[in-house]
């Protein structure tokens, strides 16, 4: 068994915090290197986009945001009927699950290039197309149960928010920039990995700190958080390969259905579903499927994608 | 027996069977293996405290 050296700060800095020893980094630091990661991610995948938009992309994104829709309908069932949640928590989990993480594309991003296994560079947009599909049938799910007075705050809080509006304005940028943007990339090519190591040395602690809470939740919530990784990420490498994507885009499209999101849908539940329980469903992506994809899911993904292939 | 006990044994015995059937090809199954054992103990130990919890509250009752 061998850790990637990203992945393993994540455990240094999980390990540190169940030590009782908690490595804190600034709370500017932390928010920077989340900026960082977007912009990379959105700006060299603009800058590949401008090379490879066809009308075959568009059949494919259209994919992706129904793959992306079809996600919380999943997990809604196993939320409502089997753990006995609320309806109002399960349809705000539900689009927790439906939605991505951009933090664990990227441990996915960083492993694919440390093993030299080709994808297709314009993912960035499958990730910020599939950001928000979720979030709407999560709404759509709790339609009874909006209690939000404020429709636009709602579609502005979904549609602009900083991770969707930073990652979104890279991609434009590289996009129309096409090779002009390659003088960022020293900065935001290069870097990439060890800014991803600091970023995963934070998730680990805050994932870490979060631990008690399942204990509130009961273990329903850890095996959801751990099966629903697993249906999303079948199902999105049986999509990459209807789509004809290479074995690196089966398992980035894989890695996305199984990732759930802990930035982008609280901060538009939040505003939209009140009543919603915040703190269960960021636990649970963030304390069991975060970890859960960076430590087993997307080795496996990638060991049983390029198996499969080979 | 509830339906959420019986979701967590389906999915811990499906966590062991696809971690052994990953084994036996020689793909990196072991993870699946030791998140089924960890779910396993937090099952167990968390109906435990839950249990130990509302014998208490039936007695200070």
């Amino acid at each position: 068994m061998q850790i990637d050296v990203v992945v393993a700060f994540f455990l240094f800095g999980a390990l540190a915090q169940l030590l009782n020893a908690p490595i804190k980094m600034p709370k500017g630091l932390y928010q920077s290197l989340t900026l960082f990661l977007l912009v990379a991610i959105g700006l060299k995948g603009g800058i590949a986009l401008s090379s490879y938009a066809s009308l075959a992309l568009l059949w494919q994104s259209l994919a992706i945001i129904a793959f992306g829709a079809l996600l919380p309908f999943l997990a809604f069932p196993l939320l409502r009927h089997v753990g006995g949640l609320s309806l109002v928590d399960s349809a705000s989990m539900a689009a927790h699950y439906g939605s991505v993480s951009v933090a664990t594309f990227a441990v996915a991003l960083a492993l694919l290039e440390a093993n030299g296994i080709p994808y297709e560079p314009y993912f960035a947009l499958f990730v910020a197309l599939l950001e928000i599909p979720a979030i709407a049938v999560g709404l759509w799910l709790a339609r009874r149960h909006n209690t939000a007075n404020d429709r636009r705050e709602v579609v502005r809080e979904i549609f602009l928010n900083q991770g969707v509006l930073l990652l979104v304005g890279s991609l434009m940028i590289g996009f129309i920039a096409g090779s002009g943007a390659d003088k960022l990339l020293p900065f935001f090519g290069t870097l990439f990995h060890g800014v991803l190591a600091l970023f995963l040395l934070e998730m680990g602690r805050v994932a870490a700190s979060r631990m008690n809470s399942l204990r509130e939740y009961g273990s329903f919530i850890s095996c959801f958080g751990v099966i629903m990784p697993l249906i999303g990420a079948t199902l999105g490498a049986f999509l990459a390969a209807l789509l004809g994507l290479s074995a690196g885009g089966m398992i980035l499209l894989a890695t996305l259905g199984g990732s759930a999101s802990y930035i982008a849908v609280p901060a538009a539940m939040a505003v939209a579903m009140p009543a919603a329980n915040q703190s269960l469903s960021i636990t649970a992506s963030l304390s069991v499927t975060f970890p859960f994809n960076v430590l087993v899911g997307i080795p496996l993904y990638s060991a049983l994608i390029s198996y499969i292939m080979a | 027996m509830n339906r959420t006990l019986i979701f967590e044994i389906s999915i811990i015995f499906l966590l062991v069977v696809l971690g052994l059937a990953l084994l036996a090809h020689s793909l990196p199954g072991w993870g699946l293996l030791a998140v089924s054992a960890l779910l396993t103990v937090s099952s167990v130990s968390l109906r435990l405290i839950n249990a130990g919890q509302s014998s208490m509250q039936v007695s200070n009752g």
